[in-house]
């Protein structure tokens, strides 16, 4: 190392002293009044128990997934693009014509890391109430996991034209302004959440649509930042539909909200204002592939 | 002791985590401070951090080894912070000038805001092995462990990083007009 090497580490040593050194009260008690709520994440015990299982036990259980899905009366309803849909009327649903996962192609859990995914078939494990949910999710080419959590097509917040779905943690603080930190307090319930939403100013004027997927119930919301806002104007900079979450001026969210055995689980498919017709597709084509399993 | 705060916070006992939270916050803080260089997003990359902490503790297979894991997750939420963030442009922002600097180094420290500008140029790659090694004062293999990356790879962005730090610094006695595009 030359002296002038050292001299650099020193000024930098200096200068890397200056700086916060206390974490704010507030912040730790934000965190520590959020952990009630906060479920601790166990090792994948239900993704070792699958992989470890035999080929026949795999497909019972996958045929009795369908079972459940058919005989539980699930249903679906034919969507048009993200955030856009045709008509306020009521649709009319549509039973489930394909199930996944099939037989031959088991679920596999996302990869932690980001890495391009195979097309197939994969799952995220979310801790729910006193259970865990597997979300499962069939996914094309050219998408990427992130860490074990969701899935997206072209990094989300990066280039503006990105795509991503996925579970989200509970919501329990939701911006009637996204460009404000002000919130309100959102009850447990799926009718809580949506109730929430259709308040805010984010909301498309669509009245929330009944949907069932794999026998628990929901409703589908749509919501939209505006895209002329200045998040220079914004509290800490952030356009926030609920707290913890971050999104672009103009991204549009289908939020799917059900009710999972008495917990609310909120499955979030985002658009951001530069993804094109096909991203956009893929996403619908994603997230009504869904199916959930609960244990 | 820590292992028996990790080890019951693992379990569920928020009243341990609480006590981790306590004793390794403000360090915690100060690292995201330091690589992301704004208040705002410290602030939410160490709140992130801290409940994701909270959230896979009962992954963590060895408690003793909490602290880098700790930091590991931290440095991820710099990462998506960094990413999150469309206001995130390099250059804006200083730190205040009333936050504390050794006074003994103030003559060498002799232009806070060209070192600033240099650091935001890095990426959050490099800030992160830069706050490590140079603040936490972490050797270079625990820097490693810490990143989950290779030692070669750390060397080698400490090396670049250090690089554009002394770019910097050299550039501090050029006319001011080279400075302006940030």
């Amino acid at each position: 190392m030359s002296g002038s090497d050292r001299s650099t580490d020193r000024i930098v040593r200096a200068w890397l002293e200056g700086g916060v050194t206390q974490l704010p009260d507030r912040l730790l008690d934000g965190v520590l009044d959020q952990l009630p709520a906060t479920r601790q994440r166990q090792p994948f015990r239900l993704a070792r128990r699958f992989s470890h299982m035999s080929s026949s036990l795999r497909y019972s259980l996958a045929a009795a997934a369908a079972v459940v899905v058919i005989g539980g009366g699930a249903y679906l309803f034919a969507g048009g693009n993200v955030g856009a849909p045709a008509s306020t009327a009521s649709p009319t649903p549509t039973e489930i014509a394909t199930p996944t996962p099939t037989p031959d192609h088991p679920a596999d859990l996302l990869p932690e890391a980001d890495v391009p995914l195979e097309p197939g078939t994969y799952f995220v494990s979310q801790e729910l109430g006193a259970g865990v949910a597997r979300v499962i999710m069939t996914v094309p080419d050219g998408w990427t996991s992130h860490e074990s959590w969701y899935v997206y097509r072209e990094p989300i917040l990066s280039a503006g034209n990105g795509v991503s779905f996925g579970p989200q943690q509970p919501i329990k603080l939701v911006h009637p302004d996204p460009c404000t930190s002000t919130s309100v307090v959102v009850g447990d319930s799926v009718d809580d959440l949506v109730t929430a939403l259709i308040d805010t100013p984010m909301h498309d004027g669509v009245d929330p649509i009944d949907i069932g997927v794999s026998g628990y119930a929901g409703k589908e919301v749509h919501i939209s930042s505006d895209a002329a806002i200045d998040v220079e104007t914004c509290s800490g900079a952030h356009v926030s539909p609920w707290f913890g979450r971050w999104v672009l001026p103009g991204t549009e969210q289908t939020l799917w909200i059900l009710d999972v055995e008495g917990n609310r689980l909120v499955i979030d498919a985002t658009a951001e204002p530069g993804a094109d017709a096909t991203q956009r597709a893929e996403l619908r084509q994603v997230l009504e592939s869904i199916q959930i399993e609960f244990s | 002791m820590d292992i028996d705060h990790v080890v019951r916070a693992q379990s569920g006992d928020e009243e341990a985590f609480a006590l981790l939270a306590v004793s390794h916050g403000d360090r915690l803080h100060a690292v995201a401070h330091r690589i992301l260089r704004d208040l705002e997003l410290a602030e939410d990359a160490t709140q992130q951090a801290l409940l994701n902490i909270w959230r896979d503790l009962p992954k963590l297979r060895d408690p003793a080894r909490f602290e880098a894991w700790a930091y590991r997750l931290l440095v991820r939420a710099c990462y998506a912070e960094g990413r999150r963030s469309q206001s995130w442009k390099p250059g804006l922002r200083l730190l205040p000038a009333d936050e504390p600097v050794r006074d003994s180094e103030m003559d060498v420290v002799h232009d806070r805001d060209q070192l600033e500008r240099g650091f935001r140029r890095l990426s959050i790659d490099h800030r992160a092995v830069v706050v490590l090694h140079h603040y936490l004062d972490l050797p270079l293999e625990r820097v490693a462990d810490v990143l989950d990356i290779p030692l070669g790879t750390v060397r080698s962005r400490l090396y670049y990083a250090m690089r554009g730090m002394r770019a910097a610094l050299d550039a501090d006695a050029r006319p001011a007009a080279r400075e302006v595009a940030q």
